[in-house]
């Protein structure tokens, strides 16, 4: 157990280097040839190069305890299938999610949600098909009438097909 | 006497008072869910209050966070499951109360210590924040660099476990809010070629992300564990959970004990209502002549803890009006309501609409007596009521809100992209270790501490040494150097990194 924490505590101390050291590399495109000097760059810069530090202290203390042993690695080993399923949930919903805004933005948001409610529902354990049926017509119905309507935001149209455009007769 | 016209103002418009016994209901809802807070509850209903009156928005949210920290006490008694993480400290005498049978009895002692540590934080704060602001206008950029400096060091290493993992997490919220243009030179800093953020990362789908469509990860990979089965808090005994006067009167000490305590932390950037609310217990239980019951179902283990939980609010946006450093998440997603509705925050903001801040002062005081009645004879009805909430139903609900809302905020399709990656990033850094709170307070004071060193630089003769030459600047310097050093201390002693 104590060589799987300290494997994942040098990993994510590595990802810290990875992000400090992306966003350092990135504050050299910031022009300091302008009135402000190298001003611009000086917070930028010092945030990343914190990042890659702390990260680098937080890998070295990681490696220094990883120490496997065989106990540690079955017990991992078991955690792994279960995380590994849990791992697909989540990949599901963040492919739902992605599908869903891309959905929003070429079919609009009734159409895209009332797609996208049931699927939600599917991924957190619901199986009731009038349940998915009830979601899919009330959902768009709910959250267009309180955000489009009652609080006059402008919805989201489709670029290539709108259910509202049809509703509305247009 | 300003706090007076505030009251006359909040009771002369219907709209307000709805709002505030709205934000009381949700709030106290909200708290009650495990895994949901109040924080992510206004970030979800920031959006709605662009299209609202000023005092009612400000009002609405303000009493939400007021409600959502006392509603973090329901679950702790009912569920052995925190609402809030400052409720842990509830849970330890809460929950053994409600084995006993006497949950409605543990919820009305965590209402009342609530409302009296509540409105003791409010008190406190109606009476010297208009001191901090006079002392806030005489400070100029070196000693206000210094503050933020402090601030971030307070924020990063203090709030979480890891003082390594805390300081990255402030460090990556500063530079996320450098994306955008110089606010100096007005050039692109870090935008990527996306002209869309050329006018920075919005702050509301960011809060969303962090706040709201991280907890729906959360949630999913929990959705197999096994739902522990609890009993309904109105089939106890009524007569054995009615609170006398006998009973609640030695936890008064306690009460007010941390009810200052609170108010204290709670002026303080980034500490919050966790540290406030331990301090507190482990205070009560030092001083508490029957020590040996605490832990086992004590009253007074519930009195402390709430009381300074909630004394914590009011405080809190001291230095959010006076400074415009926000003390706490609340605070920080606080910031974009005022500025959407055209208060620039800061000591100025007591001179160009001080009538406004009393009135919200007011609507927090009237929001108290709206927990405090709504909490005393509601909260085994909330209580019940969540029980019979299934979290495959309310979480996908949530999915789809947050969506909507982020896309609400400025119309933008863009922003609910921005929402999904700080989503996934605050889930990630959630389940590693990291400090998404930390990072929303940097983020939201990351511009104007650059923006303050900056001009400190163009005041000063011999460059950064203006930070050692103004004392006030100093002092704030080497607070944040102690806080640091202190908390590596207790790393090395152990505690990990």
């Amino acid at each position: 157990m104590i060589a799987t924490l300290a494997k994942r505590e040098a990993l994510a101390g590595l990802a810290m280097v990875a992000v400090g050291l992306g966003f350092f590399a990135a504050s050299f495109g910031i022009d300091v040839r302008e009135q402000g000097g190298i001003a611009p760059r000086v917070f930028p810069m010092a945030g990343a190069l914190l990042i890659a530090l702390l990260g680098a202290v937080q890998a070295g203390l990681g490696t220094a305890s990883a120490d496997p042993e065989p106990e540690d690695q079955m017990a991992a080993e078991e955690g792994d299938q279960g995380h590994a399923r849990d791992a697909w949930h989540v990949a599901g919903l963040l492919a739902l999610s992605a599908a869903y805004v891309i959905g929003i933005n070429y079919f609009g948001y009734l159409v895209s949600t009332a797609a996208a409610a049931p699927i939600a529902l599917y991924l957190f354990g619901v199986r009731s098909i009038s349940g998915f049926a009830v979601a899919a017509v009330l959902c768009p119905a709910v959250y267009h009438l309180v955000f489009f309507v009652g609080l006059g935001v402008f919805p989201p149209f489709g670029l290539w097909f709108d259910l509202l455009d049809v509703i509305q007769g247009n | 006497m300003e706090i007076f016209a505030g009251l006359l103002t909040v009771f002369s418009d219907p709209w307000v008072c709805i709002w505030i016994v709205a934000g009381a209901l949700i709030g106290m809802v909200v708290g009650a869910i495990p895994g949901l807070t109040s924080a992510a509850a206004i970030a979800m209903l920031v959006p709605v209050t662009f299209y609202m009156e000023p005092l009612s928005a400000l009002a609405f949210l303000y009493v939400i966070g007021k409600s959502g920290r006392y509603g973090g006490s329901i679950a702790a008694i009912l569920f052995n499951t925190p609402g809030t993480a400052a409720a842990a400290a509830t849970q330890i005498d809460g929950f053994p109360l409600s084995q006993k049978g006497l949950s409605s009895k543990a919820m009305k002692v965590a209402t009342v210590s609530s409302a009296i540590g509540d409105f003791t934080g409010d008190v406190l704060l109606i009476l010297f924040v208009g001191f901090i602001a006079r002392v806030a206008l005489m400070l100029g950029p070196p000693e206000l660099f210094s503050i933020y400096f402090a601030a971030f060091v307070v924020i990063g290493s203090v709030i979480g476990d890891s003082i390594l993992r805390g300081l990255a997490s402030a460090a990556l919220g500063i530079v996320i809010a450098m994306i955008g243009l110089d606010p100096i030179t007005s050039q692109d800093r870090l935008t990527f070629e996306f002209y869309q953020l050329s006018g920075g990362v919005p702050l509301v789908p960011i809060i969303i992300g962090m706040f709201v469509f991280a907890e729906v990860f959360a949630q999913l990979e929990k959705r197999d564990r096994k739902v522990e089965a609890f009993h309904d808090p109105l089939r106890d005994d009524k007569a054995a959970n009615r609170l006398t006067w006998a009973e609640y009167r030695p936890c008064l000490p306690h009460v007010f004990r941390s009810s200052f305590i609170g108010a204290f932390i709670g002026m303080l950037p980034g500490l919050g209502s966790s540290i406030a609310a331990f301090i507190s217990y482990g205070e009560g239980k030092r001083r508490a002549a029957n020590a040996d019951k605490w832990g086992k179902g004590a009253l007074e283990g519930v009195a402390a803890p709430e009381a300074a939980n909630n004394a914590v609010s009011g405080p809190s946006m001291a230095p959010l009006l006076t400074l415009g450093i926000p003390g706490s998440t609340i605070a920080a997603i606080l910031i974009s309501v005022f500025h959407i509705h055209g208060f620039q925050l800061g000591p100025t903001l007591f001179l160009t609409s001080r009538e406004i801040i009393y009135s919200l002062f007011a609507a927090g005081l009237v929001g108290i007596v709206a927990y405090g009645i709504i909490g005393y004879y509601g909260a085994a009805y909330v209580g019940r009521m969540i029980l019979k909430i299934p979290t495959r139903i309310l979480y996908p609900l949530i999915f789809l809100t947050s969506f909507v809302s982020a896309y609400a905020a400025r119309g933008s399709l863009f922003d609910v992209w921005i929402m999904m990656i700080a989503g996934v990033a605050g889930w990630l850094m959630r389940k590693h270790g990291f400090n998404p709170p930390a990072f929303i307070i940097s983020f939201v004071l990351a511009r104007g501490a650059e923006e303050a060193f900056r001009q400190s630089l163009r005041l000063s003769d011999d460059g950064l040494m203006i930070f050692v030459q103004r004392p006030v600047a100093a002092v704030f310097i080497v607070i944040g150097v102690f806080v640091i050093l202190m908390r590596a201390r207790r790393m090395s002693r152990g505690a990990g990194p």
